[in-house]
């Protein structure tokens, strides 16, 4: 079947809801519209499941964490949405201090099924501005005990779903919105997708680039301008950010000896320093670039939030730049 | 109440009480620093009371201060003790202290350790009970600390709009560490300012057991009734220092710790259980030198008992 993103988790969560009676679902303006971004894949599921099982919750972050997480420590399968994932600091607290030490603090030992979806990323007409469109990976990636989820295909997405709700970790699921409409054959059938390994999305021996979520589609765009100059680029696709899959990294750096990471997220504190060092660690000596957002929020103005966001003619350049060839 | 479940009622009162002055005695007073103890001496009425009328399936969500709940609810003097010296055999591998006990047998999933969240988390798992029918309901208590910050609001609202089995139960014992409750919250109490949501909001006398229990009672039909959340609140007092070592004479005088001992809910439900004529001194003698003895048995067990294994640092960060 030919679907995009957006309809492929609708249909996890469609199919999980009916297979998975003690499954609920909540979230702000739920039942007609779901946040704006994601649109169409939670409408009018009450009128399937009913209202019991499906949540109309008022804007409250905290309320809907804290009690899907109630729910969840009670045995239930709960996947709260919310609206922007820059609104999972609403629920800081909850997200970094509570849920993720909840199992080391008690010795917990029965699964904790719940999956927090947030749409995150630059607008697709863009203009979302410093407190709509950022990704907030990096801000969470510090908290053990949580795991970060960021497909940037319709398979992987549909996949790493089902393996979130199943794995009995709290899960932080981020759904790019420019990868909301990608659209893709994947098979009809029941699949899933490991956690926490990684995805070669192309193979090359010159240079390994590293991205997830919308920088994963401009990774390979940039691939194809370098391919058609004789460079062969290798794209990996971590798709789970926390555990990130050090070792697909690794082994691809050993075989090209250049690793560029591209992230959405501003430089400081970025997953690509992560990156970069965990491969600086590892001793392979390889050459190394990170392109990033500028340390600068967002701006308001659409063509200005999108030029700091990096580009595929940007990462083509910067993997010149690290092949010697600019 | 049956007077055999009154008198039980007692009994765990004076435990929760021995085991405190058990901590207090052997260890802060002698200058050992026993961590994360808080006492909860002069609030055993409401700490043991309202978790006592809970069925065994209830849910119990206990704070910090106090043990009384937690013993109350099914969890045996000995967990407790060993979650208490951090060692193992307990209820959760001497890992979290009696600030993190977890025993789900009897409705006990566990407390978070930042101040607010209780109130979301206890509707949950209220929520959990509605969407499974199970007729159980969820008894959340609080104190000053946690019921100032925001999530309340937001956990009563949903939990009124979807008529979530909780009851919120505020222990007011006149203090947020060192601030007055009176100074920390407009209304000068704890569950006023919920009025507004048209629900059953109710303050009675925490140091009266019997007040308690009747309350609890009362809020927890309604709940399993589905007629949703209730606000409760006890007020008490704090004998104790709010952590040992801390100068609680910076905040407060003698004579008003003195006016409150007059107070005590133990003293107070001991008169009324000899007026009843199912008590007396003897039988006072006898429970106080059994639960001495049990304690101090206990402890010399749990003493030797080992910590948690150096390798479990690095365990149970995840499930899978």
């Amino acid at each position: 079947m030919r679907v995009t993103l957006r309809e492929g988790i609708r249909r996890v969560l469609f199919e999980e809801m009916q297979k998975n009676q003690e499954m609920i679902m909540m979230g702000e303006a739920f039942y007609y519209t779901g946040s704006l971004f994601s649109k169409v894949i939670t409408p009018k599921f009450h009128l399937t499941y009913g209202k019991e099982r499906i949540l109309e919750c008022p804007v409250a972050e905290n309320g809907i964490i804290g009690i899907a997480f109630g729910a969840a420590l009670a045995g239930m399968t709960v996947v709260p949405e919310i609206w922007a994932a820059d609104f999972l600091l609403c629920v800081g607290n909850e997200i970094v201090n509570d849920i993720p030490k909840w199992r080391y603090q008690h010795r917990y030992r029965e699964p904790i099924h719940m999956v927090i979806r947030a749409p995150m990323g630059l607008f697709s007409a863009g203009g979302g501005g410093p407190e709509h469109s950022q990704c907030t990976e990096a801000w969470l990636h510090n908290s053990p005990g949580l795991t970060i989820v960021a497909p940037s295909t319709v398979k992987d997405a549909m996949g790493l779903l089902r393996a979130s709700l199943k794995c009995g970790d709290p899960v932080i699921f981020l759904e790019h919105r420019q990868v909301y409409d990608v659209e893709e054959e994947v098979e009809d059938t029941y699949f899933e997708t490991e956690l926490g390994k990684g995805r070669i999305v192309r193979e090359g021996k010159d240079i390994t680039i590293v991205a997830w979520g919308m920088m994963a589609l401009r990774a390979s765009g940039a691939a194809d301008i370098l391919k058609a100059e004789g460079i062969q680029a290798e794209v990996i696709d971590p798709r789970t950010i926390k555990p990130m899959d050090y070792q697909i990294i690794l082994e691809s750096v050993k075989k090209t000896g250049r690793l560029l990471v591209a992230e959405e997220s501003p430089r400081t504190g970025s997953i690509a320093g992560e990156i970069m060092t965990r491969v600086a660690e590892s001793g392979t000596g390889a050459r190394m670039a990170r392109l990033t957002m500028p340390d600068l929020p967002y701006h308001y103005i659409p063509e200005y939030e999108a030029s700091t966001v990096p580009s595929e003619k940007e990462i083509a350049a910067k993997a010149r730049e690290l092949l010697g060839m600019a | 109440m049956t007077n055999e479940k009154i008198l039980k009622l007692y009994e765990l009162m004076v435990t929760s009480r021995l085991l405190d002055e058990f901590c207090e005695n052997e260890f802060v007073k002698k200058g050992v620093n026993l961590r994360h103890y808080h006492s909860g001496i002069g609030q055993e009425a409401l700490s043991v009371a309202g978790a006592f009328v809970l069925r065994k399936t209830d849910y119990l969500y206990y704070t910090h201060r106090g043990v009384g709940s937690l013993l109350a609810k099914g969890v045996s003097l000995e967990a407790v003790m060993r979650d208490m010296f951090f060692k193992t055999g307990g209820t959760n591998d001497g890992s979290g202290s009696v600030m993190h006990t977890y025993a789900p047998e009897v409705g006990i999933v566990g407390r978070n350790g930042v101040f607010g969240s209780r109130f979301t988390i206890a509707a949950g798992l209220a929520l959990a009970a509605k969407e499974r029918k199970t007729k159980t309901v969820a008894l959340c208590y609080y104190g000053e600390a946690a019921a100032a910050r925001g999530m309340y609001y937001e956990a009563l609202n949903m939990a009124v709009l979807w008529k979530l089995p909780v009851i919120y139960l505020a222990e007011n014992n006149g203090f947020s560490v060192s601030s007055r409750t009176e100074e920390v919250y407009a209304p000068g109490n704890m569950s006023d300012m919920w009025r507004g949501f048209d629900i059953p909001v109710l303050r009675f006398d925490g140091n009266d057991m019997f007040a308690v229990a009747e309350a609890v009672e009362n809020a927890v039909s309604r709940a399993r009734e589905g007629k949703g959340p209730s606000v409760l609140e006890g007020i008490t007092y704090r004998i104790s220092e709010h952590i040992p070592f801390e100068d609680h004479y910076a905040y407060r005088e003698e004579a008003e710790i003195e006016e409150w001992r007059e107070k005590d809910p133990i003293a107070r439900a001991q008169k009324s259980l000899i007026g009843m004529g199912i008590w007396n001194m003897e039988k006072e003698e006898a429970l106080c030198t059994e639960l001495k003895g049990r304690i101090r048995e206990l402890y010399q067990k749990v003493e030797k008992a080992p910590v948690t294994d150096p390798s479990e640092i690095y365990r149970k960060v995840y499930y899978r």
